[in-house]
């Protein structure tokens, strides 16, 4: 094995073990991993505005959407 | 797709998506979003026993895996027409009519009607056609309940999506791997974009890798937002995937650009393969793809040496007449490059040790060997049939401990065009009872006249939907589907990766809409074999899947975002590759035995027709939708409220069209009619058709057009005649069909 490979190998695994505790709720080595990932992974994302803004449904509105028929109107 | 996170500096311009509820009274619950076949993980806020905000989620792994379809779910579910209850028809089939019925009524007369089909024509007269993603919860149940009946046609979108390239890259190396975006140093999209809008986790995947420094190589004809970023951008002729691949290996071979260590340990028919690529010197490759000699071979230098490098799997590649050959030289550069199992390249992660996977709830070993070669399709056209996986069965037992091993549910599949023919009575036998479950059939596969008598042709049909789709308004009985903020889910990767993703129920589902679970229960009773389907609920049958692991369904699903098994790299050093030779098989033995040519070749197109002389690319998912579904939803239809076609200022001047004006594509097969958009981006002579339209607000039944399908649905275009289907699996050639634009003399439809 080249260095370059024993690197990605070794960068893989302690990734690989990160991702593993850190998507897991348990004891404090998980919650541990998932800070580490946090800073890690820092990344800002293209998000388009309506995702990034959006504060969801009222759900009255919905209640009302659902009751009202496919014209808006019934 | 979370695997390793790549360990770079943090990139520190870091917007946060607001994570405060609106409301103090909200609950939240960990969900997978369904709206298309990535399953992000997301956040369901619940309020007042609803969902009403679907946001990314908080675990950093995750983070801003989201899109507006995924935004606007709690809308779509919340329709005013979605169907809520069991519907029966009491019209002519496609009529509109209905009544009202009950589950029990439904299914003891769904039961007695299907019966009576196998007892007069046998079970293979039983099809069904499933999207798994839509309908989420079949988890193999539907194939487990046909095995036992003993039907072998079941038939699925994933035949010329992913599932068929599944089964393709098994005959190369024994399994369908997954591209390792978190270490790759390079990475090549075969015409696949993903973008904020669509498969957001590999746009985001692909992101973080490119600020990390790997190179991006875009292969597609038109400038799409992927190409705007390519370190190379390659604007190849349409369909022309294969030659492009045999480009490259020319250029790897004769400048030993290839891992030669790899290839004479691990390889088999390199000879034969080297000889069939010296057939494609980089002139006639230029020729056949309309590319530059020098920028094919910096593209495969590039590939060669820079990598590891991956090149993911694409719709683009799976849908053409070379398909299997384009498949095939994918993985061939994969393998001579030595990027097989290793950091960075494309992983080959078999099954979770400890959770019961779907190849294992499907039983496909209780279907007779007689049935199994009944499957339709499978005589001409046999790639990822039975006839056509059968020789991996002791491979992949070796390998990766199953006989019916298998991948994005379709290595086991039957050719739907030769099950549309059979249910249309045109088959080696009669097909008379059709199931669809969270599949608009009609729109989902090509020649859709052919579906249309086929389904016409139908002693029963019946469908379990959210919305009145055109192939539900065609059934006996429509049944009403729960989505998946109404249910709990357990999401396997469709076997392509040993990492299990659960996703918490957020809200009871409305009306009497149930999980396809449920329904597949309820068909193995009314078949007189409700101890095929055991489980007494969707909770239990996790429960038992999870059982290994020690903990039940609940408790998984509070406790992780994902559950992965070991990973290790070149696991092949010591079994072996799942494939009859235990190597990998650049010249195929399972091609060669099915009396198919083991090597990859190129079919040049048909000679061009004057009446056709334009070229037509379909397929084409629009972010706002996916596949045929959400155009019910007010705030899609307000970002894309028509059905566009898409050709350069050039093609509309030589056509005499102009943006925005209503106009026919017409092919040898049929007829749509669309608005035409004109973008820089696209090159002179190619009409990109998007797929799947129908207009929910417009009138059902046959008469009447079935909702607009028959108007615009590109299915109506899509031809399956032996010019236009791919030789070893019989799927359709959607990328590049002679097409023309013909003025309409009317305004809109
Ligand atoms: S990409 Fe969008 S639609 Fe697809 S799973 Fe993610 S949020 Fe849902």
């Amino acid at each position: 094995m080249n260095r370059g490979e024993w690197q990605r190998r070794a960068m893989a695994a302690l990734g690989y073990w990160l991702a593993r505790r850190g998507s897991r709720q348990g004891n404090v080595i998980d919650r541990l991993a998932c800070r580490v990932l946090e800073r890690l992974l820092r990344f800002d994302f293209d998000l388009e505005d309506r995702v990034r803004h959006d504060r969801g449904y009222d759900p009255d509105e919905l209640e009302r959407y659902q009751r009202a028929g496919s014209d808006g109107r019934k | 797709m979370p695997g390793s996170p790549f360990l770079a500096p943090a990139i520190r311009l870091f917007k946060r998506l607001e994570r405060k509820p609106a409301d103090p009274d909200t609950s939240t619950r960990k969900v997978l979003c369904g709206s298309c076949d990535i399953a992000c993980s997301v956040v369901a806020e619940v309020r007042r026993g609803r969902v009403t905000r679907i946001r990314s989620s908080d675990n950093p792994l995750f983070k801003d895996n989201i899109c507006i379809k995924g935004v606007v779910a709690p809308k779509g579910f919340a329709h005013p027409d979605r169907i809520l209850y069991p519907m029966k028809r009491v019209g002519e089939r496609g009529s509109g009519q209905w009544t009202r019925v009950s589950w029990d009524e439904a299914m003891g007369e769904i039961g007695e009607r299907l019966k009576r089909v196998i007892a007069g024509h046998g079970p293979e007269a039983w099809a069904v056609s499933t999207s798994q993603w839509n309908t989420g919860t079949d988890h193999g149940l539907g194939r487990r309940v046909m095995n036992h009946v003993g039907s072998p046609n079941w038939i699925s979108g994933v035949a010329l999506c992913a599932g068929n390239t599944a089964a393709i890259n098994r005959m190369s190396y024994g399994w369908y791997p997954w591209p390792d975006y978190d270490n790759t140093r390079c990475i090549v999209l075969f015409g696949h974009n993903p973008k904020r809008d669509s498969w957001v986790p590999i746009h985001n995947a692909i992101e973080r890798a490119r600020a990390r420094g790997a190179r991006l190589i875009v292969l597609d004809p038109r400038r799409s937002e992927k190409a705007e970023l390519a370190d190379l951008w390659l604007p190849l002729k349409v369909g022309s995937d294969a030659a492009m691949c045999f480009g490259w290996l020319k250029v790897i071979f004769d400048e030993g650009l290839y891992d030669r260590r790899f290839v004479a340990d691990w390889t088999v028919g390199f000879d034969a393969l080297r000889a069939r690529v010296d057939e494609f010197p980089l002139d006639r490759v230029a020729q056949l793809t309309g590319c530059r000699e020098e920028d094919i071979a910096r593209a495969a230098r590039m590939y060669a040496t820079q990598g590891p490098s991956i090149i993911p799997w694409t719709p683009i590649t799976d849908q053409q007449r070379n398909s299997t050959s384009a498949i095939r030289l994918q993985t061939i550069l994969r393998a001579v490059c030595g990027y097989v199992d290793v950091p960075g390249g494309e992983a080959l992660q078999g099954f979770h040790p400890s959770i019961v996977p779907e190849s294992d709830i499907e039983m496909h070993e209780v279907l007779s060997e007689a049935q199994k070669a009944k499957q339709l399709g499978s005589d001409r056209h046999p790639a990822f049939t039975y006839r056509g996986q059968a020789a991996l069965g002791e491979p992949m037992k070796r390998v990766w401990g199953r006989t019916y091993a298998n991948q994005v549910t379709g290595c086991y599949m039957a050719n739907p065009t030769a099950t549309f023919r059979a249910m249309a009575g045109d088959g080696p036998y009669p097909v008379k009872a059709f199931f669809a479950l969270g599949n608009n059939t009609l729109l989902s596969y090509a020649n859709m006249p052919l579906i249309l008598k086929a389904m016409l042709n139908q002693d029963l049909i019946v469908v379990q939907e959210h919305m009145m789709t055109p192939t539900a308004q065609l059934a006996d009985f429509v049944l009403p589907g729960d989505a998946w903020t109404e249910r709990p889910w357990l999401w396997d990767a469709y076997g392509w990766l040993s990492v299990y993703r659960p996703s918490q129920q957020a809200m009871e589902p409305p009306g009497e809409c149930r999980s396809t679970f449920e329904f597949w229960k309820l068909t193995a009773a009314a078949l007189d074999m409700p101890e095929v389907v055991p489980w007494a609920s969707l909770n239990e049958f996790y429960d038992w899947r999870l059982a290994k692991l020690g903990i039940g369904f609940d408790e998984f699903a509070a406790t992780y975002e994902l559950h992965a098994g070991k990973r290790e790299w070149k696991k092949y050093l010591t079994t072996g590759f799942a494939t009859p030779s235990g190597k990998v098989e650049l010249e195929s033995s399972v091609l060669r035995d099915l009396g198919f040519d083991p090597l990859p070749y190129f079919r040049e197109d048909p000679a061009p027709d004057p009446d056709y002389p334009l070229t037509m690319f379909t397929g084409v998912r629009e972010g706002e939708y996916f596949q045929t579904g959400g155009r019910h939803i007010p705030e899609m239809r307000e970002r894309k409220p028509e059905p566009n076609l898409f050709v350069s200022a050039g093609t509309a001047a030589a056509t005499q069209i102009v943006d925005g004006e209503w106009v026919h594509v017409e092919t040898m097969l049929g007829r749509v009619t669309m608005q035409v958009k004109v973008q820089d981006s696209m090159p002179d002579g190619l009409v990109r058709v998007p797929h799947g339209w129908w207009k929910p607000e417009t009138a059902q039944g046959l008469v009447e057009g079935l909702s607009s399908a028959l108007v615009h649905a590109d299915s109506m275009l899509c031809r399956d005649d032996d010019d236009y289907l791919d030789r070893e699996q019989g799927i359709p050639h959607l990328k590049g069909a002679p097409c023309r634009i013909v003025k309409l003399t009317a305004d809109a439809p």
